[in-house]
């Protein structure tokens, strides 16, 4: 590996790998003249220069010391080893080790008495590797005596080494200084020398063996779990102090003191299989002791305690395995590492945390201040002129000083009791001690009257009878309805029987109703035993029997959907109506049982827990402690009434008048609901799980003022909740509960504190009034504060019992040896913090807690041994994704069978609830054991969740999108797009996770229970479409309301505009018309008309610089168009002017001259391009209107005539048919651009009409050509359209009707409508009563000779978006890039549904007995066009289009 | 000799509730409680607690039902 040069260019995250495949040790060695460790330590060095790689030793001096007799002898001892004169340079990528021959070391004499300051600087001053020497000196002179000081660099020397030195130089000054010379000490050898033997072996027979044995000795080791009193760093660091004791013992080994330790170790981690490093001199020539240089080797001792050993028995072991393992030091630690192939983890040095060496010291060496360190804790052992010291260098990241001097108090315990006395029994607590813990810690007694459950909240329903005991959903009860229902419902059970002992099946749920279910069957005097009618019914079933139920009580739906299996159990309903009842005379002690709650059962079987009055009522009490917060006004109650952790708010909000309010099974599910049920109804108290907790916080992201308290309880409450809690609702108190159904829903609380987000684990706190909480060994010791110990429960909540079980009761309830009663051994680990405060540790067993339900999972594993096919099983809880606990089963079948999840899942669906269905069954061959026989669930295979076969990919991007939501909810790495979230792991807590996160991505409010129906990727995409659809057009709507105001808002007439009083110009037979438009196609021939059909004189309105161009123009047209005759010209005259100003552009004296000429108006002149938006035409169509109709009403009161057009149907997307009546003010769609002008002119005409102005308004068809001429319209879209195509050589297919309307028609259809009195007012539809199609029009241009290429409409439009900016094809380009060539109006099927005569109804009643008629279009004709078009140039002949 | 020991001898007790269970053998009794002078390793002890203790209502519960 040539390194350095690439280390420069390695991104941090390279550097961090390789620094972490060092740190485990597997650097390999090339050739170069540095020893395997030196090679190590240069490329850690060069990785991460931050720590101070140099080691310094140092020793006291009484007396007189001469500094220079002290000088002579280091540079004696300099000299005569050859590695403390090297240097290390790169060279050509390998590090290289030079020697020059001789140095000349200083030694300084500092007048100094701060020794620690000077180790301190010493650290902070750097080595240069290149310059040397790699070691310093000082002689610190104090007030009574002298210290010497060596740092030298690791790459030199070890810690052994600097000691060694220290050694040598102090021997060689006393020679110098008594005279005594000569050559006492041997001439090391060199270093070098070893660096070959070294090499030599690594590569032999010998090495391999080594790495045999260590890759045996440590398999499977594990981490040593000491608790912390931080979290520990995810990237260990070295920062480091030290605490040092005296050892008030003679004669004592290194083995026992290494025993000591071990064991200490073993109670504090609870681990029996643990290692410990401890150093090996070097070893590889006679006198290697005297070698210095970075030798020292370490290997770790891998130790087994048992329960049974004492220190003396524990020592011979360790003594054996120590010896055992010197044998096979000579593979380097990092080889070590490597054999033994430990699972990387950056936060722990690897194969052990804990490090031990004894020294036995001839010099006064002196224990300098610890800076740093490399493990969490390394025990020295030092005997220094006869005294024995442990001293304890430990990391300050993860221990307080505090910790690790009660920890050496703990192995001074060890090491003073009898050393046959097995380790176990060794109290670690002295008397005071133990009186603090047993007594002082558990002065919880509070006073109060005894009384019943259902006592409690009678008298809060007599002090407050109408205020509200109940709410959820929509329901709420007083107390004084809570009360006496359950009065009423208490005499009817009285009646059947129910009495003191009896148990009473209530079938609970979340609403009001299943609390008079409880209060009624404890008046009674019986326990109530509260069921979830969705429990699988073989559990049911076996609950009824096992509890002894006499009767069912529970809503009428409950009830009558109760499984066939308990049909033989008599049942009565919950009254849901009011009822007046007194209290059956039943007397009830403190001492009944008031209730039994079924918690998971190892047996495969839940157990029973019988709870009394008294418990739950001492319980209920101690709740008092809370009240700092304030009583309980509105408390939520989260948990099912199934668990006992419903409980504690519902009583103790009952008990002091409250209000309890049950969320919604969709409010339980969906947290945002959740948070909007507290803040309408301004929750005081929210009780729940952590987990649920976390998810609310996640999710629901508005504030819950109202909140004064949130308990959480039933899981460990993760540090970062606290942070997110206080961050989110600062004024909140937070409690952290902990208690066992065994124990009456509580036995300690910790209030928590922000700080607390700042510790491993947050602490569960103390032991709640009324009860004792005991920390205990295996030998019923109480264990002092920083070591785990089992959590017994005693005091006034202690449960009675395990129905049924009479053995189980008396194994886990106890006799008190502290104190009266028994003592609930709950199964936890925990430990104190030194002022009492309890940690929870984690279970002793097989018990877990996901999301809060409290899981046996040997009962899981005993419900999947019942299916015939299991030979094994093993049921555990994988945490793959942190913070998401997934419960595994893993499957051996019987032999030769195979089992598929699904019939396993099957099996345990029906037995066990459905929170302890395992996610994933994962079948095994066998299952992977430790090497003591039992199975090795550290080695059991991750689930592969990816079905290998049926993997759907996503197939949009929104499915890719959800699957990645879903992958990273299910901590998964690919989902198919039909697999179920549920099969896949994921559970109701994960649900509201994915469908808050999957809101968030997709901008959609997505309900929890949509999820429910249709988990997979797909489902959920079609949700989120149908979501993202609804959205969209609730917001096109408020789009389209704002669009039809800004359309509407145009829909304006000067209201000056008004034929108030005006004399009534000539409209039937006018002298003088204007027409406008004239030089455009459908203008010029209604010009024409006017000419032919009246005497009037016809003046048009042309833009022109000049009368005379305008006239030009004029003229020009209508001779393009076949229109013109010599005879009009002294009919015709031109107005120069322009629509789109006001005045039409005219000077005002020639505006006000026409207003006196004219007669009427025949508007027809408008900008028409299918492109331009709506603004660029506005002033010609729009306002241009409006000037003419200014014009209309002064002087005289004038007929206007608008020339529309079917585009304000076709623009607006009107439905067929189109009628003549008037536009409708909220067009289906918002027209924009042309038809838009064309549009709002006509709404303007209408306002005209409607102040009494006589109008017509015309609208045109497809205007096509000329029925004697042929004459067309070249810019038309429809020819445009055609050209261009032909020019491409393709066609679209496509079949549009085509609604084509000969212009001469319709010019004659307008002007005679608009001589006739009966038609002002109306609206004129001027089509075609036989349309055509598209299809046919291809014929037309077939028969005309073109030869067609008809290609799909897809590829014609995608060639015609191609074209080039000359082409004539190019303007309408923006057209065919947002839409279909196809109009849906223009369907031939829908034409076949529609009455042409519907469309023009008006029109030809209006054209009755004038012999105009719209003539069907036919080939002739159309051949007439296409023929006026190839004169004119607009077409290609036939014969010059050049198939492509 | 730990609780969960098999070779941990046990006593089998009893309190004024006629509630069973069980406490090292060779330990001082806890106030409150009687040896039924049953003795052996938690196994043994728990069956026969299984055997004897049939009516699981405490003793003051019992005698009230009763009378």
């Amino acid at each position: 590996m040539s390194q350095q040069h690439e280390l420069e260019s390695m991104t941090p995250e390279e550097k961090r790998a390789l620094l972490a495949q060092l740190l485990d040790g597997s650097a390999e060695a090339t050739p170069s003249n540095l020893s395997l460790e030196q090679r190590r330590l240069w490329l850690l060095l060069q990785l991460d220069d931050s720590k101070p790689w140099q080691v310094s030793a140092a020793a006291r001096l009484t007396g007189d010391v001469s500094p220079a007799a002290m000088q002579q002898a280091l540079t004696a001892v300099v000299q005569r080893h050859e590695v403390l004169r090297a240097t290390f340079r790169e060279v050509d990528g390998h590090p290289l080790a030079t020697t020059t021959p001789a140095v000349t070391l200083r030694l300084p004499v500092v007048e100094t008495e701060d020794l620690a300051k000077v180790v301190a600087d010493e650290v902070r001053t750097r080595f240069d590797l290149t310059k040397g020497p790699l070691v310093r000196a000082s002689l610190l002179k104090r007030s009574d005596d002298h210290v010497l000081l060596l740092t030298l660099h690791q790459m030199v020397a070890d810690r052994r080494s600097a000691k060694l030195l220290v050694d040598e130089v102090l021997t060689k000054y006393t020679e110098l200084v008594d005279g005594t010379a000569g050559d006492v000490i041997a001439t090391p050898v060199d270093f070098h020398s070893l660096v070959t033997a070294q090499r030599e072996w690594v590569n032999g027979d010998d090495a391999a063996k080594d790495v045999d044995y260590w890759r045996d000795q440590l398999a499977a080791v594990t981490a040593l779990e000491l608790p912390t009193d931080r979290p520990r760093p995810p990237l260990k660091t070295i920062h480091g102090d030290s605490v040092t004791v005296e050892v008030p013992l003679s004669n004592v080994s290194s083995d026992v003191l290494l025993s000591a330790y071990i064991a200490v170790l073993s109670r504090y981690s609870q681990q029996r299989d643990l290692a410990v490093g401890v150093p090996v001199p070097a070893s590889w020539h006679e006198d290697g002791a005297n070698l210095v240089g970075p030798l020292e080797n370490m290997v770790p001792l891998r130790v087994e305690v048992s329960d049974d050993d004492s220190l003396e028995r524990l020592a011979a072991q360790v003594g054996a395995i120590h010896a055992e393992a010197l044998t096979h030091a000579r593979l380097s630690f990092d080889r070590i590492v490597e054999a033994a192939q430990p699972q990387r983890d950056l936060s722990r040095t690897p194969l052990f945390q804990v490090f031990f060496a004894y020294e036995e010291e001839t010099h006064e060496l002196l224990d300098l201040p610890t800076t740093w360190t490399p493990h969490d804790i390394d025990l020295y052992a030092v005997r220094r002129n006869g005294k024995l010291t442990l001293r304890a260098q430990y990391n300050t990241d993860l221990f307080d000083q505090s910790t690790i001097e009660r920890f050496l108090g703990h192995v001074l315990l060890v090491l003073q009791a009898d050393v046959a006395q097995p380790l176990a029994e060794i109290p670690l607590l002295t008397q005071a001690e133990r009186e603090r813990v047993v007594v002082d810690w558990n002065a919880t007694d509070i006073e109060y009257e005894p009384a019943t459950l259902h006592q409690l909240v009678e008298e809060a329903a007599a002090t407050n009878p109408k205020g509200i005991a109940l709410a959820g959903g929509d329901e709420e009860l007083t107390y004084e309805q809570l009360d006496n229902r359950a009065n009423a419902l208490a005499a009817e059970l009285v009646a059947r029987g129910i009495t003191t002992e009896s148990r009473v099946g209530v079938l609970v749920d979340r609403t009001v109703h299943s609390v008079v279910g409880l209060l009624a069957v404890l008046k009674a005097g019986g326990a109530y035993v509260p069921l979830d009618p969705s429990y699988p019914a073989d559990r049911l079933a076996f609950i009824v029997g096992d509890a002894g139920i006499e009767l069912f009580v529970g809503l009428r739906k409950a009830i009558d959907t109760l499984p066939q299996e308990v049909a033989g159990t008599d049942r009565i309903t919950i009254p849901t109506t009011d009822q007046q009842a007194a209290k059956p005379e039943v007397s009830v002690n403190t001492g009944d049982l008031a209730y039994v709650i079924y918690t998971s059962g190892s047996t495969g079987r839940p157990k029973g827990v019988a709870v009394e009055h008294r418990a739950i009522v001492a319980s209920t009490k101690a709740r008092g402690t809370l009240e700092g917060s304030g009583l309980p006004e509105r408390y939520l109650v989260l948990a099912p009434l199934t668990f006992d952790a419903a409980g504690g708010g519902l009583y103790w909000t009952l008990s002091r008048a409250g209000t309890v309010v049950f969320p919604t099974e969709s409010e339980v599910l969906d947290p945002r609901l959740l948070g909007r049920l507290i803040r309408t109804r301004e929750l005081t108290h929210v009780d729940g799980v952590p987990s649920q907790y976390a998810v609310l916080l996640e999710t629901d992201l508005e504030a819950r003022d109202s909140v004064k308290t949130t308990v959480v309880a039933g899981e460990a409450l993760p540090p970062s909740l606290v942070a997110d809690h206080y961050r989110v609702s600062p004024n909140a108190a937070l409690y952290n509960e902990y208690g066992p159904t065994e124990a009456s829903v509580w036995a300690t609380v910790h209030p928590v504190s922000r700080q607390d987000a700042n510790l491993p684990r947050v602490p569960i706190g103390r032991p709640v009034p009324g009860a004792k909480v005991y920390l205990l060994d295996k030998r019923f010791n109480p264990v002092p504060p920083g070591v785990p110990g089992e959590l017994y429960i005693g005091g006034d909540g202690v449960a009675r019992g395990y129905v049924n079980r009479a053995a189980m009761t008396a194994e886990r309830f106890l006799p008190n040896p502290f104190g009266v009663g028994r003592l609930y051994r709950t199964g936890d680990l925990a430990r104190y913090q030194a002022d009492g405060t309890i940690e929870f540790l984690g279970r002793a067993d097989t018990q877990v807690k996901i999301r809060g339900f409290r899981i046996e999972l040997s009962e899981i594993e005993n419900v999947v041994l019942r299916h015939p096919l299991v030979a094994e099983a093993v049921v555990t809880v994988r945490e793959d994704q942190p913070g998401v606990p997934r419960l595994i089963a893993y499957v051996v079948p019987v032999i030769g069978r195979v089992l598929t999840q699904e019939t396993l899942i099957n099996h345990v669906i029906g037995q066990v609830p459905d929170y302890m269905v395992p996610s994933t069954f994962v079948t095994l061959e066998k299952m992977p054991l430790t090497k003591h026989g039992k199975v090795d669930t550290k080695s059991l295979p991750a689930p592969e969740v990816i079905i290998a076969s049926g993997f759907v990919e996503p197939a949009n991007e929104l499915e890719a999108g959800i699957a990645e939501t879903f992958a990273s909810v299910l901590g998964l790495q690919h989902i198919s797009a039909t697999a179920d979230f549920f099969s896949l792991g994921g559970n109701s807590l994960l649900v509201a996770r994915l469908a808050a996160q999957l809101s968030r991505e997709n901008d959609i409010e997505l309900p929890i229970d949509e999820v429910f129906r249709v988990p997979t990727v797909q489902g959920i995409a079609r949700v989120v479409e149908t979501h993202q659809r609804e959205r969209n057009d609730v917001d096109s709507a408020a789009l389209y309301a704002q669009q039809v105001a800004e359309l509407v808002a145009d829909v304006k007439l000067d209201p000056s505009i008004k034929p108030d009083g005006l004399p009534k110009a000539d409209w039937f037979d006018p002298k003088n018309v204007l027409v406008t438009g004239a030089t455009g196609y459908l203008g010029v021939f209604i010009a024409v008309e006017l000419v032919k059909r009246t005497n009037a004189t016809v003046h048009c309105l042309v833009r022109g610089e000049s009368a005379d161009v305008a006239w030009d123009r004029l003229e020009e047209t209508m001779r393009k168009y076949r229109a013109w005759d010599e005879s009009y010209r002294g009919r015709i005259k031109v107005v120069t002017g322009d629509l789109a100003k006001p005045y039409l552009g005219l000077p005002k004296e020639e505006f006000d001259r026409y207003c006196e000429l004219f007669d009427s108006v025949y508007h027809s002149g408008a900008i028409v391009n299918f492109t331009y938006p709506y603004e660029a035409m506005k002033a010609a169509n729009v306002l241009g209107t409006e000037e003419l109709l200014r014009l209309c009403t002064r002087k005289t009161l004038k007929a206007f005539h608008l020339v529309s057009s079917v585009d304000v149907f076709m623009g607006t997307g009107a439905e067929r048919p189109f009628t003549e009546q008037d536009l409708s003010m909220r067009p289906v769609k918002v027209p924009t651009g042309y038809p838009r002008t064309k549009w709002v002119a006509e709404h303007i005409t209408v306002i005209a009409r409607d102040r009494g102005i006589p109008v017509t308004v015309q609208r045109p068809w497809m205007i096509t050509g000329h029925t004697k001429t042929g004459a067309s319209h070249d810019t038309d879209y429809l020819y445009v359209y055609l050209r261009g195509f032909l020019d491409l050589g393709v066609l679209p297919l496509y079949n549009d009707v085509i609604n084509a309307v000969p212009v001469d028609y319709t010019a004659e259809a307008i002007v005679y409508t608009s001589l006739r009195e009966e038609n002002l007012g109306k609206n004129f539809n001027i089509t075609n009563r036989e349309p055509t199609t598209m299809q046919q029009c291809y014929q037309w241009l077939r028969s005309f000779g073109y030869d067609l290429n008809v290609v799909a409409e897809e590829e014609a439009r995608r060639q015609a978006l191609e074209v080039d900016e000359d082409h004539i094809l190019y303007p309408l380009t923006p057209l065919l890039r947002v839409a279909s060539m196809r109009h849906a109006a223009l369907d031939p099927e829908l034409q076949k549904q529609v009455d042409p005569l519907d469309e023009c109804r008006v029109l030809l009643a209006a054209l009755e007995g004038s012999g105009i008629e719209c003539p069907p279009v036919n080939e002739a004709w159309a051949h007439s066009c296409f023929q006026f078009l190839v004169d004119n140039g607009y077409l290609p002949a036939p014969q010059d289009v050049v198939r492509q | 000799m730990g609780i969960d020991d098999a070779d941990t001898i046990f006593q089998v007790v009893v309190n004024e509730e006629d509630q069973y269970s069980i406490w090292f053998a060779d330990r001082t009794l806890p106030e409150g409680w009687t040896a039924d002078g049953t003795t052996g390793t938690k196994q043994e002890c728990l069956q026969h607690i299984e055997k004897v203790w049939t009516d699981m209502r405490p003793r003051s519960v019992r005698e009230r039902v009763n009378s």
